[in-house]
């Protein structure tokens, strides 16, 4: 009798365990599906899912600094499409001054169009050497000497077709070099 | 003073002067050196372009060293060997835009040498055609007989709904720029319409932009309303359809805009003209449902 008592316990035991998983998973998704944007597992943050919304077909990050929320998307319908998400990190406890917020760029390019503005814009700025990233080159480039005072570093990332940037205020190289990795 | 290679190849008549495969490489294997010789890249661009019957616009490899080390500053973290490398992509780079045409032609060696060794970003001119192939961009927003503009899906992104859409616009505007943000109080979707043609210029050509705020409390939303009511406006016959719809004239900004309010439930809705004509501002509002 004491061992079906022992028994029934452990099984409640497994039981609530489960249970509040489940639960915290749950809320989890919730919290990161902030403005309705649809999250997976491959699309953490929902911004292949956002651009999806507007005809692009994009690489996204995996990890991004904590507190990051979408506070914006801009979509350009030009010569170059292009769409800008704005994210600012709101951190529980406010550790760090000024705040961190970022923004990510998407911008279509197709043969007709000459890069070479691109290229051009960032002679100014420090090269690091490129990161193997999901099969292409990505890179981190230092806007230290600029006249950009927030903007410590950002990242270039280019596949089909579509050049994304990432403009980092506020956060530093070991972070950029985070989100440049879980590229996916 | 370093030998230049190439000026020694070129003098020995024995020799046969290589092929753009050949300088290619050398002009790679150049790049790529921790001290490259700047006069010896000059003269394989030169004969690359030569080859390819490219013209080369007069630029000074030292030159725009200097200019780029001057602009770098005495703190930078890159050394000297990254700076030139920079320079010399920069060099590349304005020999490209003085033959983009003929590039895409026949100058493809040209850009990869230049933009992938001299660390450039990943302006590979030969992988962004192949890629173009297979990836297309064209989108245009879901539309119905009710929403000929895309309004309705462009707001249900952020999964909002709006009470009323333009129906008509002007032909010759096309939608431009669609902007969605979260305050804390609202969400706010503007959509904008230009004339083709004008986008990068301000206050030029016809404009029309739909401004919609979708608040979470209506109280927050009086305090708004009466902002603008106590703002001098105007308030203007809106019959129809739309019969509990209250539109307002806001005093005009300059000549050329009209600025007109309304509001429907929870969301307020402001559009700015831009260049149009009264009949044509007027007609918009009048084709809302």
């Amino acid at each position: 009798m004491k061992k079906l008592f022992v028994s029934i316990g452990f099984a409640m035991l497994i039981f609530i365990s489960l249970f509040s998983t489940v639960i915290s998973k749950t809320n989890s998704v919730s919290a990161d599906s902030q403005n309705s944007i649809e999250t997976e597992t491959s699309d953490k943050y929902g911004i292949k899912s956002l651009c999806s919304k507007f005809g692009f077909d994009v690489d996204a990050p995996e990890y991004l600094p904590e507190g990051a929320a979408h506070t914006e998307i801009k979509y350009v319908n030009d010569e170059n499409p292009s769409i800008s998400l704005f994210f600012r990190c709101k951190e529980p406890v406010k550790t760090s001054y000024p705040e961190k917020h970022f923004q990510i760029i998407y911008t279509y390019f197709d043969e007709s169009t000459s890069l070479e503005e691109y290229v051009l814009e960032f002679n100014d700025w420090e090269l690091e050497e490129p990161i193997l990233v999901n099969g292409t080159e990505g890179y981190i480039v230092s806007a230290s000497n600029t006249e950009f005072d927030e903007y410590l570093y950002f990242i270039v990332y280019y596949r089909k077709n579509v050049l994304m940037r990432i403009f980092l205020a506020n956060i530093g190289y070991e972070e950029a070099y985070q989100i440049l990795k879980s590229i996916k | 003073m370093k030998e230049n290679i190439f000026e020694k190849i070129c003098s020995d008549s024995s020799v046969l002067l290589p092929d753009n495969a050949e300088l290619n490489e050398l002009l790679e294997a150049e790049i790529a050196k921790e001290n490259p010789d700047t006069e010896l890249i000059d003269e394989l661009i030169s004969a690359i372009a030569e080859n390819d019957n490219l013209i080369i616009p007069d630029v000074d490899i030292e030159n725009q060293l200097f200019s780029i080390k001057r602009k770098a500053g005495i703190n930078r973290r890159k050394g000297l060997f990254k700076q030139k490398k920079a320079a010399i992509a920069a060099v590349v780079a304005l020999i490209a835009v003085g033959n983009i045409s003929t590039l895409t032609v026949s100058g493809e060696n040209l850009f990869t040498a230049a933009f992938r060794k001299g660390e450039q970003i990943f302006i590979d001119l030969k992988k962004i055609k192949n890629d173009s192939q297979s990836s297309k961009y064209d989108f245009s927003p879901p539309t119905t007989d009710g929403d000929p503009y895309g309004i309705r899906y462009f707001c249900s992104v952020y999964d909002e709904i709006p009470p009323v859409v333009p129906t008509w616009i002007p032909d010759n505007l096309s939608y431009h720029e669609v902007t969605l943000s979260n305050i804390d109080t609202y969400s706010h979707i503007v959509v904008d319409f230009k004339e083709y043609g004008y986008e990068k210029e301000m206050h030029k050509g016809k404009s029309f932009s739909i401004n919609y705020y979708f608040f979470n409390n209506r109280d927050d939303l009086g305090e708004y309303l009466n902002h603008y009511k106590g703002n001098n406006s105007e308030k203007v016959l809106f019959e129809g359809d739309n019969s509990s719809l209250t539109a307002y004239t806001l005093p005009q900004i300059n000549v050329a805009v009209h600025s007109i309010f309304m509001c429907r439930d929870n969301v307020l809705i402001q559009t700015y003209s831009l260049n149009l004509t009264d009949e044509e501002a007027f007609a918009i509002l009048d084709a809302i449902r």
